[in-house]
């Protein structure tokens, strides 16, 4: 073999290597990658709704360290309701942008977060993919959905001889839901879908209430 | 070229000329739309009476999704608030406003933070999935798009019909958020059954609502 050769074998052999190392290190477990959105600098995605015929849409959801913003546009109207979460005093608002109005309700019970986290930080309910749900997975699956390499989940649960089943399919990258199904014991089943998925950070205005904003109910329940 | 070749060659452009002369003005001609004809007129009439300018219509002042969902409830926790029926799964029980720990083991409830059941916004029940076969919301999972939802207080008689079923995670307040643009009434338990890590969703419309009052 010339010395040409050898050069050029060696660095194949080379790249071969570098390739199927970049692969190993980036194999996650399923596990890894449940809990991967918790070191997100925040996440975007969207999902459609529908309450009725007249009112359908899209929800887009912004999830920032404590923060989070739902916006629900309805399709066939265009108008938009936000919904903000600010846990931090147990309230959450409702809002109408167009009429900078909003109703506050504010859990009485709920735990509160430690008193250092200032005014303008937000909480949102830890992951539900916690080590509780991981003990309850019954079968794991690596596919692709929508080009994506995903990890397929099934939850199943058994009650008087019934059946109903969970399943996710979680984005390798993000550790997020891109699709979910629940199927019912009859074998019906209903669906949701995540898209437009995106990391933060995002800007801190998404977070803050309106300037502005009237205040025209304050609940309190528990 | 002789004399003679030079006048035929000479004829011919002419008549080819006259050709075309002909050829462009048809063109023209066919081309004038009505639109052209309406403007030669517009130009040549004598202009008659001024156009009078369209009237002023204010524009209709927006009214809030919230507006009208700001109302205290006149009932106190754990009252009975009137009586929930689905029939295709044989459900008849009273609900009782707040649905908190306690009331909740009772029967079903009102989520306060949703609105009451006055024909506006959005009505929501919660209520256990229970273990016990056809006990609370044990069966909700059977109900399916069109079947029939009735809820009766003193008053009146609402009947609502299921327009959309889906599931949530615990933290998706937005299935209680209702606006005045129309009346619902969302129903919600636990599902899976035994594991509970979602709620499952029944949305329905409002489609009549009878007085009971004589």
């Amino acid at each position: 073999m010339s010395k040409r050769m050898m050069i050029v074998m060696t660095m194949l052999i080379g790249l071969l290597a570098a390739y199927i190392n970049s692969e190993v290190i980036s194999a996650e477990s399923w596990q890894q990658v449940l809990s991967k959105s918790e070191n997100l600098e925040g996440y975007y995605y969207k999902t459609p709704y529908k309450f009725s015929e007249r009112n359908m849409g899209v929800i887009e959801v912004w999830h920032q360290g404590y923060a989070s913003r739902l916006e629900m546009t309805n399709s066939l109207t265009g108008e938009t309701m936000i919904l903000l979460t600010r846990q931090t005093d147990g309230t959450f608002y409702q809002i109408d942008p167009e009429a900078n109005e909003a109703i506050a309700y504010t859990y009485t019970d709920i735990e509160l977060l430690p008193q250092d986290l200032d005014e303008s930080r937000y909480a949102v309910a830890g992951s539900r993919f916690d080590q509780n749900f991981i003990d309850r997975v019954s079968s794991v699956e690596e596919v692709d959905y929508r080009n994506q390499p995903v990890y397929l989940l099934e939850n199943k649960s058994t009650h008087g001889g019934q059946e109903e089943i969970y399943r996710v399919w979680m984005s390798k990258e993000f550790g997020l839901p891109l699709k979910e199904e629940m199927q019912m014991a009859d074998g019906r089943i209903h669906r949701r879908i995540y898209t437009d998925m995106k990391e933060g950070p995002f800007p801190q205005e998404l977070f803050v209430l309106p300037e502005g904003l009237n205040i025209i109910r304050e609940m309190r329940f528990n | 070229m002789n004399k003679r070749g030079w006048k035929y060659q000479k004829a011919v452009f002419l008549i080819l000329l006259l050709l075309i002369i002909i050829a462009v003005f048809i063109f023209y001609e066919s081309e004038k739309t009505p639109m052209d004809e309406d403007v030669e007129d517009l130009i040549t009439e004598p202009i008659g009476e001024e156009p009078t300018e369209p009237e002023f219509v204010e524009p209709e002042p927006y009214v809030s999704l919230l507006d009208g969902l700001d109302k205290e409830s006149p009932f106190s926790s754990g009252e009975s608030i009137g009586r929930l029926k689905i029939p295709v799964i044989n459900l008849d029980m009273t609900v009782i406003e707040n649905a908190s720990a306690s009331n909740l083991n009772r029967t079903l409830a009102r989520m306060i933070s949703s609105d009451l059941p006055d024909g506006k916004g959005n009505f929501v029940i919660s209520g256990h999935r229970m273990y016990q076969y056809n006990s609370h919301f044990n069966r909700l999972d059977e109900v399916e798009i069109g079947d029939e939802i009735v809820f009766e207080d003193e008053s009146y008689r609402y009947y609502y019909e299921v327009e959309s079923i889906t599931f949530v995670e615990p933290s998706e307040i937005w299935i209680m958020l209702g606006n005045n643009r129309e009346s619902m009434l969302t129903l919600f338990t636990c599902t899976p059954i035994a594991r509970a890590t979602h709620r499952l969703v029944v949305f329905s419309s409002l489609k009549e609502m009878i007085s009971l009052e004589s």
